[in-house]
């Protein structure tokens, strides 16, 4: 199925990216603005996430959260969400009304307003969502190891972005930004469902889209990669389970490395079958639960291994039984049968996301941008058939240095006296 | 799709679906939460939690691996009136992973390590709780709302999660998980005939007697004042707020019109009048909802948001503004138009995919209704007008008392809530049914 989809690029530079899929009568609507916190400097830091925010208050047609209005009113669902590189829009609607959201995705690229009151009154709302994050202790604390694991580098903030600036920058900076970013040829339109056809599609693309005039951002941003060296931190959290997390540099997600990290860190640390469960959580009783992920970006990532446990387990543990499995792996690499087991896992799933035309839309737009083109998503099965184990081997050996680990402990602020107590004499009394 | 009660009780469906070469099998059996033994709160999630361990023949580790190794994920979700327990496979796994998850279903291990293992990670999931203010607000509010003599209202809790034994567990499955009333989907890439040709017999081989559940409970009494509870977390700057009252269940003939006032008072995201007033005008809140949570014998109603601790007091008068005019007013035409039409529109999203066909069908059967209640959907809906919704809100909405559950810094917050009546205060890790 995946092999039917089309793309095309209009003369203004907009990318059009579609897949015919008729089996239910709706139709995802999705545009990609390359475009993130990674564009950030001090004094503007969130400007992405609040303009994202601003999409929704209003246009040269369109009047202020009228466009989430008259999608909710059919029936369909629209949100949004900023990363580090990209922001991106979401629709879906019975088909019918394909043509009413392409209308309104059209009006926010070519004429959003940004009106100060209006701005004023939103900035309210993201200093709120500031504080809802800043309420979670665990959110809070790997906010700021981020900080440190990408120190002097983009990513070093997250797109939440930063407080004062959200509170002071001035309603120009977003109008600039948004002039600099918001333009067709940065970005690219996804749609996946039940539509007519794809001439017909592409005809009401050029008729909303068509008229609406390149821009001239520069999206090739010189890259460093970030420094990395070793760094333990530990922090004291209100947050009642301590938790350890290892963070390893990890490649671009475009890099060809990225699809073996992926694998390693499937069988490392994700499920009841990875090394990590298998280990520490079922063997050793270290901790209550393990797992990882590498989070890839599109200039640079984070292999992540993290564990919870009980206050009365010594963290010096947990964090060398986590170290042990990676060694393991580095040293010994995988077996045949976890690599046949992950690409069962992953065809298993990748057959239930083909059922959603917003899970395919987010799929294909989200690798089209990050990854730098979405074919490297689509043939993922392929690519997987193609591994061998040298080569997690030789993968695991270059990102999982012992000189370049960072390692977060989360400890309790308080620990419950009462549970304290009921885990040690657990530990103390004989495993049945 | 073909649908029928088998030998054993189990009411089956058998929906062929060839889109992808997948299968999926899911169990819903007709008890829940709510028939965990008092004191003993959690001992259904921990019996599925076990169950997802495997049969007696394997261990735990050799169960799940047979299953990992063909790709198939297995997946559970206890609530308060029933259980689901299901599995999603690749076709061609399926002569070798469903009789292996019929033989999990029939005679589970409950294994002593495994359950040891469940237990520590229930009591530690517990903990990470302390630190959501959401899942606190939601527990004090059930628990203020329904006391613990309702099973609404008893939810678990460190102390009972400590207290359940591997026996509860065995006699929770023993006499809650039985074939008698369950209902099945088997669905995917088979033709019916063939489904059942090969299953049949496997499915019906389970055999056992489930007890009587009690599902009727007396109803809650009127609240004749505002019932406010703090929850202290100091280090807060924002407030959690859920307030709220009983309302309809979901058989109740005004069950659709309320359904369509919710959408339009505060389920309706940016087109409700919640969201309008209280973030796109006055900016004084990243989330605000409203939800109409209706069961097979009681309902709830409830608004949840949150916000900066200095505003909490002009944020609850704004809520509680809405809500009255909207209670008292009516909708217009206009916005029951276009809930109308959100509500139509939307079941092409509850229908899309394999997973949400077989979780509808399984909701709709739960509530013994049949495929006529999507094909009719919109005659349904169609004749809820201004007069019939302002009606349901007269009869079921209009409350001058709630519950009202603050989840913030109590110095913060305490004058501002004793405006609005009494207020006791609760340290973030009482249990809120017994502080």
């Amino acid at each position: 199925m995946l092999d039917t989809i089309t793309e095309k690029i209009l003369n203004n530079g907009l990318k059009v990216i579609s897949l015919k899929k008729n089996d239910t009568p709706v139709v995802s609507v999705q545009v990609w603005y390359k475009v993130g916190s990674l564009n950030e400097h001090d004094g503007i830091r969130g400007v992405s996430h609040m303009l994202e925010h601003m999409m929704f208050r209003g246009s040269a047609k369109v009047a202020s959260e009228e466009h989430a209005q008259r999608i909710n009113d059919i029936g369909g669902h629209c949100n949004a969400f900023t990363m580090e590189d990209v922001t991106s829009y979401q629709n879906s609607v019975p088909k019918e009304h394909l043509e009413m959201v392409l209308e309104l995705e059209a009006d926010r690229m070519k004429s959003l307003r940004i009106d100060k009151a209006l701005f004023d009154t939103e900035r309210k709302v993201l200093v709120e969502e500031y504080h809802t994050y800043m309420n979670n202790p665990v959110a809070k604390a790997f906010l700021e190891f981020r900080t440190v694991f990408y120190k002097d580098h983009p990513y070093q903030i997250s797109p939440l972005g930063r407080i004062e600036d959200i509170q002071s920058v001035p309603e120009t900076a977003l109008r600039d930004y948004y002039t600099r970013w918001y333009s067709p040829d940065n970005a690219v339109l996804v749609v996946v469902g039940d539509f007519e056809g794809c001439d017909a599609l592409l005809g009401l693309v050029q008729k909303h889209f068509g008229d609406i005039p390149s821009g001239n951002s520069n999206t090739a941003l010189p890259m460093i990669p970030p420094e990395h060296g070793s760094v333990w931190m530990k922090r004291r959290v209100d947050f009642d389970v301590p938790i350890i997390l290892v963070g390893y540099p990890s490649p671009a997600s475009a890099s060809e490395d990225a699809l073996p990290l992926d694998i390693l860190q499937m069988i490392t640390s994700q499920g009841e079958t990875s090394r990590l469960h298998k280990e520490i959580v079922r063997k050793q009783s270290l901790a209550v639960m393990a797992g990882g992920i590498n989070h890839s970006l599109k200039h640079a990532g984070m292999s992540m291994f993290f564990a919870a446990f009980t206050p009365d387990t010594s963290y010096k543990k947990v964090e060398s039984a986590i170290n042990a499995q990676i060694e393991i792996i580095r040293k010994n690499g995988i077996s045949d049968k976890e690599m046949e087991r992950v690409k069962n896992v992953t065809l298993t799933n990748r057959m239930f996301e083909l059922y959603s035309a917003e899970y395919l839309c987010q799929r294909i737009g989200y690798s089209e941008i990050v990854d730098g083109d979405y074919k490297i998503w689509v043939r993922k099965l392929e690519d997987l058939e193609t591994l061998n184990r040298d080569r997690l081997v030789e993968t695991a050996e270059k990102y999982w240095k012992e000189e370049k680990k960072y390692t977060l402990y989360l400890k309790p602020k308080k620990i419950n006296p009462v549970l304290y107590i009921v885990g040690l004499v657990r530990r103390i009394m004989p495993k049945h | 799709m073909t649908e029928y009660t088998l030998k054993n009780g189990i009411k089956c469906i058998w929906l062929s679906d060839f889109y992808q070469p997948v299968l999926t099998v899911t169990l819903q059996v007709p008890r829940g939460k709510h028939c965990d033994p008092e004191t003993l709160e959690g001992t259904a999630e921990l019996a599925v939690s076990l169950m997802e361990k495997g049969p007696a023949s394997l261990s735990g580790e050799d169960f799940v691996e047979r299953l990992e190794n063909s790709g198939a994920t297995l997946f559970a979700d206890v609530k308060e009136e029933y259980i689901i327990i299901g599995i999603r496979l690749l076709q061609r796994a399926a002569d070798e992973i469903i009789p292996l998850f019929w033989e999990m279903i029939c005679s589970p291990a409950f294994d002593i390590k495994e359950f040891n293992r469940l237990k520590k990670e229930m009591i530690t999931g517990l903990q990470a709780e302390f630190s959501d203010p959401s899942t606190l607000a939601g527990k004090h509010f059930s628990a203020e709302l329904f006391g613990s003599s309702h099973p609404a209202g008893r939810m678990h809790s460190i102390e009972s999660v400590k207290r359940i034994t591997l026996q509860n567990v065995k006699d929770f499955f023993t006499s809650c998980v039985a074939p008698g009333g369950c209902q099945m989907i088997v669905a995917g890439a088979m033709k019916t005939d063939d489904m059942r040709k090969k299953w049949e017999t496997l499915f019906e081989s389970w055999n056992r007697e489930s007890k009587e559940v009690q599902t009727r409970y007396e109803p809650l009494p009127y609240l004749i004042e505002n019932r406010i509870r703090i929850i202290d977390k100091s280090e807060y700057s924002q407030t959690t707020l859920i307030l709220g009252h009983q309302c309809i269940n979901e058989l109740h003939e005004q069950k659709v019109s309320l359904a369509i006032a919710n959408y339009i008072l505060g389920a309706g995201n940016f087109s409700s009048r919640l969201m309008k007033r209280i973030r796109t005008e006055a900016g004084r809140t990243y989330s605000i909802a409203s939800m109409l949570s209706c069961r097979k014998n009681y309902g709830v109603f409830s608004i949840g948001t949150s916000t900066q601790n200095n505003q909490l007091k002009t944020v609850l008068n704004s809520v509680l503004d809405v809500y009255n005019t909207f209670v008292n007013e009516g909708a217009t035409d206009s916005e029951i138009d276009k809930a109308k039409q959100f509500a139509a529109g939307n079941m092409a999203f509850e229908l899309e995919g394999l997973n949400n066909v077989v979780e509808k069908l399984l909701w709709m059967r739960f509530f013994g209704r049949d495929n006529s209640y999507i094909e009719s959907y919109e005659s349904l809906i169609d004749p809820v007008n201004a007069a019939s919704l302002k009606k349901a809100l007269h009869e079921h909405m209009r409350f001058t008392n709630f519950v009202i559950i603050a989840v913030g810094k109590k110095n913060d917050i305490l004058d501002q809530m004793e405006s609005f009546g009494r207020v006791t205060c609760f340290n973030y890790r009482s249990n809120p049914l017994t502080a």
